[in-house]
């Protein structure tokens, strides 16, 4: 694999690059900064979750080294008590002011609620996005309906980002990476990031999202979901975007914390890049203070 | 952290029609990505031998691996009826000379037969009698739920498990989604193990060393389609005592093809 992207310094997977060799030394990887684009409370309904617990997720973030997760509410997505998930995570960003920040979740099957809930949630210093999820409410919605529209005009006029589940085959039509970038196009000061980079088992999928990064100034990839089930895509979204471009992410409680993270600490690039990736971008994106 | 030695249940080779920048596709370029991972041992199958013809990727593997004593062979195999595929004793032989310890088998995906006892018997019976791990990809276990089901569903599993309780069963790629169906088909199976290369699931060894055990779940890559190190860190990271960790890297791997009896 050719190693490529952003910088010149030092790294790649078996060379003398310090992420290397933390990564080697096992968790927790407390000598790196790693922020979490992608996490969540609640329960997904066909999903096991071994916890929803804010103190325990809190907890098992420090066992691998994860400072700070930016969470939305899986209930608020799932369930349609939209107002009742964004208040667990109004509650968490309050008891845990170290290591949660916000995203609020609207829902265009609630659109008399989409309003007051922007103006209500963001309101808290440590919400700092809003999530969308086009293919798990109660029925599918294009990302590209006008019932989104007011969260991407609010994002644009308070400088919010925003993050977008993507998916290939049946949820390509709803949230696929094209589907994304018509959107972003129309709002090109909002920083959307395509959650999943649009792949789980479907590469074809991580091409078409990794294309839309590398197309579009406003547009990111995460990496959860993904990056385990494919070798070499942080290598590869890297060479074509840009390490700028992508954030690592978990999906906890869906998902593991550590299969996006191997792929990154073990990816053949440098160094730098992969400290964009892991925390620096997030940093950015989320206005979150470096150590 | 111990250094673990490292044995990868879930490895392939050589060309796949799922390319994509980077596949690896040669032995030495899969040695120095083990090396990369700390890996010290893979039991490796041909892709080839999966997506294309069973008796040529198994040949073509023994090739690109003989000798190698970090790179162990498993072979794809299929029914004999039709005389594409050498009839179970035969097969056994083969494996015995080769030193192939191991068998994977994809019926739906790929070779288009039936593993109903009418079709699968002599060959599953024989593979029991010999005790040689049978490692089964392209389970609905094994897929997301977007894909469409193959008809290898968790009931077929454990009637497979159940009509040969001798014979070693590996559920491959291990699925976040259907986590409730494995657990209680592992507790319903003492035969059935599970490979961890693609369980993205928060907690999850800790769930199946507590609700199974260790010595039912095996480490793996998913190599050369599996994201680097992602399976390592998880199995690292997870919250289990360190004989569990041992067990569940290679030991168990170990234990089964040890246990072969020819």
């Amino acid at each position: 694999m050719s190693g490529s992207g952003a910088g010149s310094d030092v790294g790649g997977a078996s060379g003398a690059g310090r992420v290397a060799r933390v990564a080697r030394a096992g968790p927790p990887y407390d000598d790196l900064v790693i922020f979490d684009n992608h996490l969540h409370f609640g329960h997904a309904p066909a999903v096991f979750e071994a916890t929803t617990d804010p103190a325990e997720l809190a907890r098992q973030m420090s066992r691998i080294g994860i400072r700070v997760a930016v969470v939305s509410s899986i209930w608020a997505i799932f369930s349609g008590d939209v107002r009742a998930g964004n208040d667990q995570v109004l509650a968490a960003l309050d008891r845990f002011p170290d290591r949660y920040l916000g995203y609020v979740v609207v829902h265009p099957a609630y659109p008399e609620l989409l309003a007051s809930e922007l103006e209500r949630c963001l309101r808290h210093p440590r919400m700092r996005g809003i999530k969308l999820h086009p293919t798990q409410y109660s029925h599918p919605v294009r990302i590209t309906d006008a019932r989104y529209r007011p969260a991407f005009e609010y994002a644009r006029d308070h400088g919010y980002p925003i993050l977008i589940h993507t998916g290939p085959e049946a949820q390509r039509a709803y949230c696929g990476a094209e589907e994304v970038a018509r959107v972003a196009r129309e709002f090109p000061t909002v920083p959307v990031m395509l959650a999943h980079t649009m792949g789980f088992d479907r590469w074809e999928g991580v091409e078409e999202a990794v294309a839309v990064a590398a197309r579009l100034d406003n547009a990111y990839v995460d990496l959860s979901g993904s990056a385990g089930r494919h070798y070499g895509l942080v290598e590869y979204a890297v060479a074509r975007a840009g390490s700028e471009k992508i954030l690592y992410g978990s999906d906890v409680p869906q998902l593991t914390f550590t299969f996006p993270l191997g792929p990154v600490l073990y990816a053949d690039i440098p160094d730098r890049a992969k400290e964009n990736i892991l925390g620096l971008n997030s940093a950015r994106m989320f206005d979150i203070p470096l150590p | 952290m111990d250094a673990l030695d490292l044995f990868d249940c879930n490895c392939g080779l050589g060309p796949s029609r799922r390319h994509r920048p980077g596949l690896i596709t040669e032995s030495a370029g899969l040695l120095a990505e083990l090396d990369v991972q700390g890996i010290r041992r893979a039991l490796v199958y041909a892709i080839s031998a999966e997506e294309y013809f069973p008796r040529h990727g198994n040949r073509w593997l023994l090739e690109q691996i003989g000798g190698s004593d970090r790179l162990l062979p498993c072979w794809i195999v299929m029914p004999h009826h039709t005389g594409e595929f050498p009839a179970p004793d035969e097969l056994i032989g083969r494996m015995r000379e080769h030193g192939v310890r191991a068998a994977r088998m994809n019926p739906p995906s790929h070779n288009r037969y039936s593993i109903a006892p009418w079709s699968a018997g002599p060959l599953l019976e024989t593979l029991e009698r010999n005790r040689v791990p049978l490692f089964l990809s392209g389970t609905d276990l094994g897929r997301y739920l977007d894909d469409p089901g193959t008809g290898f569903t968790p009931e077929v599993v454990h009637e497979l498990c159940h009509t040969y309780p001798r014979l070693p069963f590996v559920i491959l790629r291990l699925n976040f989604q259907l986590t409730r169906v494995a657990v209680a088909l592992l507790q319903a199976c003492p035969n059935l193990y599970a490979d961890l290369s693609y369980h993205d699931v928060f907690l999850g060894i800790e769930l199946l060393c507590r609700e199974v055990g260790a010595e039912r779940l095996l480490f793996g890559t998913g190599l050369p389609i599996g994201g680097r190190g992602a399976a390592l860190v998880t199995l690292q990271a997870a919250e289990i005592e360190d004989g569990e960790r041992r067990r569940i890297a290679g030991a168990n791997l170990q234990r089964l093809l040890d246990g072969v009896q020819w």
